[in-house]
């Protein structure tokens, strides 16, 4: 039993380090016209974690990953905070049936539930905007369905180098 | 172990995750309802402090690439550098005498008319930690809040021209909320002849909309867009953007919009103007005041 309980502070450790590599990324000084297709990196994470780690990230890890992502990119407190609320609540609910599935599929789903985060965010904006919203709002969802398969490789490879030690 | 991450994961998916989704989605409605309505809260200086290790990692490396381009930069070049600047410095000390020689005119004058004017802004220099520039947010994050003295409200320039204004400050950070923000608008007026109209921003960091700029409007491409001061957020003078002109097609007349002139995406200096509300005594005295203000914006 110890040594079950160093592995889980291991892993914990493990997956907050992942989040603060995932803040940096959210906000890493890239030009402009790159920068809209920046994938949200913290959903994307959250989405792994709560698909492979369900008894350690849920939904209130979600919802404080939310709140410092609101901090970290100047929204309203609460605008990112209930967006992953809901894609942890809706991932941890299909959570056994999803891992089965085929990548593709999965990253399909990955769409779905940030395309639902950006819409949530968008709900709670405040402010009435001149514009109806640009395509190009949306294109972070579709970038970050793509690199979806990208984070199951390099994170599969961490874990595993993880459980070895 | 799979059997036993099999029985928590089951004993998550429990009546206990709908209790914690409630309380998570209830406390999020209650912060934004609270942000709403302007207030600053305590709960966000303390996520501000969670995430300043990030913001400082991020920023690291480039600063450091600008120390060691300094540090490697060759005899020859600071030399031509040092020149550049000397001159530079010369010809703008030419320029600041016959300012301040106009500024006293000025107030001199302001003086006889029987109204007040305030002579210069101080400042404070600030440095971008983050900038954001997606569709529906154009804020940039500085590295200095309000131990600093900054407030909510207060324009940020850098050398061209008008970047933004404080939206919320933390202690150490503040954010600020670009003219290019579709949330934001500015009051403007045309630098040649006064006009006066409201720039709005359109999201693109290259474009600002002037919906109340109908198409007869005394104005040409390049024209300076200048702040107004009204609406008392903005102080005066500033250099905004320039006007850039569709040409009339076959879906209507002519339309305006303008391109800033800060470079919005690029800085590494920004200014924070602080704007004083209370205005000098209408004659200066001759001998000291305006003086230690200038000494003072110096010191800053």
């Amino acid at each position: 039993m110890p040594t079950d309980k160093a592995g889980d502070g291991l892993a914990l450790l493990g997956i907050l380090v992942s989040f603060v590599l995932g803040m940096v990324l959210r906000i890493v000084p890239i030009p402009a016209e790159w920068f809209s297709a920046n994938p949200d990196w913290l959903a994307l994470l959250l989405i792994f974690w709560t698909l492979h780690a369900p008894e350690r990230v849920g939904v209130v890890m979600a919802w404080l990953l939310g709140m410092s992502a609101d901090v970290l990119t100047g929204r309203l407190l609460g605008q990112y905070a209930l967006a992953y609320t809901v894609i942890a609540y809706l991932n941890l609910r299909v959570q056994p049936g999803l891992q089965v599935l085929p990548v593709p599929v999965q990253s399909l789903w990955v769409l779905i539930l940030l395309l639902l985060s950006q819409w949530l965010v968008l709900w709670t904006q405040r402010i009435e905007l001149t514009e109806p919203a640009r395509l190009i709002y949306w294109l972070p969802a579709f970038t970050g369905a793509l690199a979806w398969p990208l984070l199951l490789l390099v994170m599969r490879g961490g874990r595993q180098r993880i459980q070895r030690s | 172990m799979r059997a036993q991450t099999r029985t928590k994961s089951l004993f998550v998916n429990g009546s206990s995750l709908h209790l914690k989704l409630l309380l998570c989605l209830g406390a999020s409605l209650i912060f934004l309802a609270v942000e709403n309505r302007g207030d600053q809260t305590l709960q966000r200086n303390l996520f501000a402090a969670m995430v300043e290790p990030v913001r400082q990692a991020v920023s690291a490396p480039a600063r450091m690439l600008r120390w060691f381009s300094e540090l490697s930069a060759s005899h020859f070049e600071l030399v031509a550098e040092n020149q550049r600047l000397r001159e530079e410095s010369l010809l703008l000390r030419g320029k600041q005498l016959k300012f301040e020689a106009l500024q006293q005119e000025n107030t001199r004058l302001r003086g006889l008319l029987d109204t007040t004017f305030k002579v210069g802004d101080q400042v404070l220099i600030a440095e971008p930690l983050s900038i954001n520039v997606v569709p529906y947010e154009n804020l940039i994050v500085v590295d200095k809040g309000s131990r600093y003295g900054i407030r909510t409200g207060q324009a940020v320039v850098d050398g061209n021209g008008l970047v933004g204004q404080v939206l919320r400050v933390a202690p150490h950070t503040a954010d600020v909320v670009m003219i290019t923000d579709p949330s934001h608008a500015v009051p403007v007026q045309v630098n040649r002849n006064g006009l006066r109209t409201i720039a709005m921003g359109t999201g693109q960091i290259d474009r600002l909309e002037l919906p109340y700029l109908t198409s007869s409007a005394d104005v040409h491409a390049g024209d300076l867009l200048v702040t107004s001061g009204l609406g008392g957020v903005f102080p005066a003078g500033y250099p905004v953007a320039r006007i850039t002109v569709t040409p009339a097609g076959t879906l209507g007349a002519a339309r305006f919009s303008a391109a800033p002139v800060a470079q919005l995406d690029r800085n590494r200096e920004l200014l924070v103007v602080h704007c004083d509300s209370t205005p000098l005594p209408r004659i200066p005295d001759q001998n000291s005041p305006r003086d230690s203000t200038l000494t003072r914006d110096a010191d800053r």
